[in-house]
């Protein structure tokens, strides 16, 4: 191969990278952030021993888990405002995509996280007369969102990855951005790498900080043992 | 609280009248009447499956029976009585009430291990009864001096040993000046060496006259201390007596063959 690298147009261009990042991590948190508070009612509704509750929130769990994000993302984009007659913009039907789908997802972390739990935590609270919710919100949550950090971040990792879908409908993150760059500059093998490498660095540092936390919460429970 | 006139005597603090539990087509309790009246310790034995535990979880509704009725001094608690003399449920704040005024003691202790004991044993009073917090310290350390486990009360739980955190849970329970405490066989799950320490902490408790009801294996607490024994086979109750006749010379054959399998 004789190609000859011109790194030089992707320092000419770093603000184009770091608009893209930061609209990328805008989807992410914003998704995530979603994603935890509506994920959290979801997981404890799926849990509910009442019907009405735990069916319709298990339905929307499995559809939602089940899609495809880059479908959801181009129904959204292209189906919802003919069918609702809403008006929402790119960025909007991106950050509703991908937050219906973390909240799908996120409903089965926060359920794993209470149903590893021991029953006999409730139990007690119960016995002393709190309510559920003061023993969901005082003693089962606060020990179950310490065991659901990791997946959490997890999650978190695959989200910014799924936020480059977003470029299909033309929300300008990190991969429209560098392909923008790319019809500009025809240099697609300098700036696909530093998307790669943009990509990279965002993400290694959430990856690292999950192993931390897997492995000071596997000494915990090795202490306590 | 309903207004629901008092129908028991004026001195028990639990009456059980014709519990049913059925969990599936399982029947658990099959009608079961019960009395502790203010200041006694009732023990209850039999053999695993006899409904003992079932029983206890229902006084303090943890489980719901399908029928009958429980007072706590008087008061029907877990449902209410329509005039027509149909129950339906209570709500869920009664439900809370209710089980504010009874302790519990599990036999997997189940304190909260990210708080610690002071943490454990304040939540309630602070939550529940709404005390201001000097109040509930106050009160924790009451309850801890008489576990004697003052010096742990900034341990956290998993750190201590078994026999400490059930003297924990119990003092936990106490913290709510409950009206009665329920044991549901708080011993099995510790090593031999530990037992006797919690079994001295519900000696003391009974002799300062709190109201006891208590699922045990532990015939010689029940021997000791109870003021009568009831055995339970089966989901019903078969014999309810005084110690030293239900351990002497027990009225009935199931009563005889059980504790001739565990006394030896």
């Amino acid at each position: 191969m004789n190609y000859t690298w011109q790194w030089g147009v992707i320092w000419d261009n770093w603000h184009v990278f770091a608009q893209g990042a930061l609209m990328t991590l805008f989807l992410t948190a914003s998704s995530i952030g979603i994603g935890l508070v509506a994920g959290l009612f979801l997981g404890l509704a799926r849990l509910s021993s009442r019907r009405w509750l735990w069916v319709p929130a298990a339905i929307f769990i499995e559809i939602f888990r089940d899609t495809p994000i880059l479908v959801l993302l181009l129904w959204i984009f292209y189906c919802l405002p003919i069918l609702t007659g809403l008006k929402i913009d790119i960025i909007e039907s991106a950050i509703l995509g991908l937050s219906i789908h973390a909240s799908a997802y996120l409903a089965e972390v926060y359920r794993a996280g209470i149903q590893s739990v021991d029953r006999g935590q409730m139990e007690s609270a119960r016995s002393l007369g709190m309510s559920f919710r003061q023993g969901m919100h005082r003693i089962v949550l606060p020990q179950a969102i310490r065991r659901m950090l990791p997946p959490f971040l997890n999650v978190t990792a695959d989200f910014m990855k799924a936020s480059a879908l977003a470029s299909v409908v033309g929300v300008w993150e990190l991969l429209r951005q560098a392909s923008n760059l790319i019809a500009n500059t025809w240099r697609p093998l300098e700036a696909y790498t530093a998307v790669a490498v943009a990509y990279l660095l965002l993400i290694v540092p959430i990856v690292w900080l999950t192993g931390v936390l897997e492995r000071r919460f596997a000494r915990r429970v090795a202490a306590r043992a | 609280m309903g207004a629901v006139a008092p129908r028991s005597t004026a001195q028990a603090v639990v009456k059980v009248e014709d519990l049913h539990k059925s969990f599936g087509a399982l029947e658990v309790l099959k009608g079961i009447d019960l009395e502790v009246d203010r200041g006694e310790v009732v023990c209850i034995i039999g053999p695993s499956g006899s409904g003992k535990s079932t029983l206890l979880r229902c006084v303090n509704l943890l489980e719901t029976p399908n029928r009958g009725r429980i007072y706590l001094e008087g008061q029907l608690i877990g449902v209410r009585e329509r005039p027509d003399g149909r129950l339906v449920k209570a709500t869920e704040r009664e439900i809370n009430h209710a089980r504010s005024e009874i302790g519990m003691v599990f036999q997997h202790f189940n304190l909260w291990p990210h708080k610690t004991v002071l943490g454990n044993l304040i939540e309630a009073p602070l939550r529940v009864r709404k005390l201001p917090r000097s109040e509930a310290v106050q009160l924790a350390e009451r309850f801890l001096g008489k576990v004697d486990l003052m010096d742990k009360i900034d341990a956290f739980p998993p750190t201590l040993s078994g026999g400490q955190q059930q003297r924990v849970a119990i003092a936990r329970a106490l913290c709510m000046q409950p009206k009665v405490m329920l044991f549901d066989e708080v011993t099995s799950a510790l090593d031999p060496e530990l037992v006797k320490e919690v079994l001295d902490v519900m000696k003391q408790l009974a002799a300062e006259g709190m109201t006891m009801l208590v699922v045990t294996h532990e015939m010689g607490f029940a021997r000791e201390v109870a003021s009568h024994v009831v055995f339970m086979d089966g989901g019903v109750v078969v014999e309810d007596a005084r110690p030293d006749d239900l351990f002497n010379k027990p009225a009935n054959e199931r009563t005889q063959r059980f504790l001739a399998a565990i006394l030896r």
